[in-house]
């Protein structure tokens, strides 16, 4: 098998002309980091390239057989699952002369075969045969020109995780706490496992993908950016029979750790009964669901699961969990990103399937009527930093009224500031200062400042 | 305007001729061209007053053949849903369109396929819109409609817009397509 990095290995350290302790300090951010294509250069070479991005969910290559080609960073790739029922993560590029070999977005194949001179591939990525090997004389060897396997990949309760790095962190230690987010995502469902499978919004936008990231935990945008929505589905009949409105518990926003943050309105949620988070469902439909969920995990965590549902927060770098969706960046260029959002159903569960669809096309993807404005206001942001000087941007928010939430370790704060956004800029400060090929363990927890 | 819809293949006899529903094929298409009109320019309730209540305003992702109720969809809005779209669009804070973007869009090929009598009226056609949105950008598509002989005159029970990119990232979809 080729190794995909054979000449990276060689490649270390990574120089950069930025300096990124100086670009990001503890209260601000120069605005270069959103602009800049030499900051989307060193981004590939030591976050994309380097450490461990979320690929796909093994449930969207379910079978034997089944494919579907995404990318990691610049890179094309192949996600497959092989006859021993095995998940690889391939180079999509035939070693032949760099075709690309897979170009459907999803299917079934056992082989794979290049359109270009028709060199042939087991769905593993080795290689089966050429037309007229003699041409190629005596000491032609097969065994060295497979597809180039992407060197490390790792599975977490269905998540695909994979790193061009041979070496580096484990991803154990890239996640840190926030594997406990994934799986507050999988505990929802009665089976423990989330499936992927009702299609992705794919989503175009003129902005630079960290923007996306930091925004889709800002707890600070959505009276202002999202004020039509909550003016039109406002039932004015509901609000005057509820003569003295009691006020709801407030969300807060958290820092995890590894780059990870959390809009958390986990005591909000348990106002709206079972299953609340999602919609108000016919008793009929909590009653079985719970009773589903009971056999796995015990009636009372059923209920504390089917009150608090999924949770709304970033992985580093690329995954967004929200709700019953995922959602994961693509950095195209330093001003161009792609975001695909994936309805998330649980197994055990099908009676949900075609809410959790109704909601995601309701309020998210390049049409919803949430996503839509955060994308103009995403896009104007870019707009203005083109700017360029003054150099600074603001991040301070809530600096001072940070705590340690000693239940569970995380650092918490009002749901209006930047903690989480604080939390991504700290581990991405990080990874960009390391010049080593294989990456560092993110900085050791330590609050909310950068 | 004679020639031009000559030119489209559509002769002024047809004016007279086949009935669909009660309505000619010339009816069918002015409705189609007041239709884009109304979404070019923005006039939103005018546009909604053209639905049944019933109706379906649907994006697919993916090509013509997914099924809306297990796969997600750009837009699948019954009414209440493109009601709430409309209302967001009406309070003139729906950011994605402020200020509206300029829209051009061309409705051509247009197809009135036989219908049993009582049935909506299935009429299928391809647009192509511009988009002026501090750039140029182009959709396209082919639409297939239902459309509802009402003693109001047409309404719409089924729009489906299935894009040339349907399969790939598509740009923010404020506007009324
Ligand atoms: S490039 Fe693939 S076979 Fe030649
Ligand atoms: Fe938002």
């Amino acid at each position: 098998m080729t190794d995909v990095v054979d000449d990276l290995d060689a490649r270390a350290p990574l120089p950069s002309i930025y300096d990124y302790t100086d670009l990001i300090r503890e209260d601000r951010l120069d605005g270069r980091l959103y602009t800049d294509p030499i900051v989307h250069d060193d981004e590939f070479d030591r976050i994309w390239h380097r450490g461990w991005v979320y690929v796909a969910h093994t449930s969207e290559v379910a079978k034997p057989g089944d494919y579907a080609i995404r990318s990691m960073g610049r890179q094309p790739i192949i996600v497959s699952r092989d006859k021993a029922g095995d998940i690889n993560v391939l180079l999509n590029r035939c070693p032949h002369r760099g075709n690309r070999v897979v170009n459907d977005q999803l299917g079934n194949s056992m082989n794979f075969r290049c359109a270009y001179h028709a060199w042939t591939f087991t769905n593993s990525g080795d290689l089966l045969g050429v037309p007229h090997p003699q041409g190629y004389g005596e000491n032609f060897d097969r065994s060295k020109l497979g597809l180039a396997k992407v060197p490390r990949v790792e599975i977490y309760r269905g998540f695909i995780f994979a790193s061009l790095s041979p070496t580096g962190i484990s991803l154990d230690e890239h996640l840190g706490r926030s594997k406990h987010l994934i799986d507050r995502l999988c505990e929802v469902a009665p089976t423990g496992e989330i499936e992927v499978k009702s299609g992705s919004l794919k989503h175009r936008m003129r902005c630079n993908w960290k923007m996306i990231v930091e925004n889709d935990t800002d707890g600070y945008h959505p009276p202002f950016v999202h004020s039509s929505l909550f003016k039109v589905s406002i039932n004015p009949k509901r609000a005057a029979r509820q003569a003295i409105p009691k006020p709801p518990p407030d969300p807060v926003v958290r820092d995890w750790g590894n780059g990870s943050g959390e809009l958390d309105y986990t005591e909000r949620k348990r106002e709206s009964g079972p299953l609340g988070w999602l919609k108000r469902f016919p008793q009929a439909v909590v009653d079985d669901y719970l009773a589903k969920l009971t056999e796995r995990v015990g009636a009372e965590r059923a209920m504390d699961i089917a009150l608090e549902g999924p949770p709304h927060a970033t992985i580093f770098p690329n995954l967004f969990i929200a709700l019953n969706n995922i959602a994961v960046v693509q950095p195209l260029e330093a001003n161009l990103t792609v975001q695909w959002v994936t309805p998330v159903t649980f197994g055990g569960a099908p009676a949900l399937d075609e809410t959790i669809i109704t909601q995601t096309q309701g309020g998210l993807g390049p049409a919803g009527l949430l996503f839509a404005d955060d994308d103009e206001i995403a896009e104007r942001n870019q707009l203005g930093l083109a700017a360029g000087n003054p150099r600074w941007l603001y991040l301070a928010r809530g600096l001072g009224r940070e705590e340690l939430d000693e239940s569970n370790g995380s650092v918490v704060s009002d749901s209006s500031d930047e903690t989480s956004q604080r939390a991504f800029w700290r581990r991405y400060r990080s990874e960009m200062m390391d010049d080593s090929p294989a990456g560092v363990v993110p900085d050791a927890f330590e609050g909310g400042c950068l | 305007m004679v020639e031009m819809d000559e030119m489209r293949g559509v002769s002024l006899s047809d004016a007279d001729g086949p009935n669909f529903g009660g309505y000619s094929r010339r009816e069918i298409i002015d409705f189609l061209y007041r239709e884009a009109q109304l979404a070019d320019e923005h006039k939103y309730a005018d546009w909604e007053g053209l639905w049944t209540d019933d109706g379906i305003y649907w994006v697919p992702v993916d090509g013509n053949d997914t099924d809306p109720t297990s796969s997600v969809s750009f837009i699948y809005d019954n009414r209440a849903r493109l009601r709430t779209r409309i209302g967001m669009l009406l309070t003139g804070e729906r950011h994605s369109q402020v200020p509206p973007s300029d829209l051009a869009r061309v409705i051509s090929n247009v197809l009135i396929h036989d219908q049993a009598p009582g049935e909506d009226i299935e009429v299928t056609a391809a647009f192509v819109l511009i988009e002026y949105r501090r750039e140029h950008i182009i959709w396209a598509g082919r639409v297939k409609y239902l459309l509802r002989p009402t003693p109001d005159g047409l309404k719409i029970a089924l729009k489906k817009i299935v894009l040339v990119d349907s399969y790939d990232a598509i740009r923010k979809l404020g506007f009324i397509l």
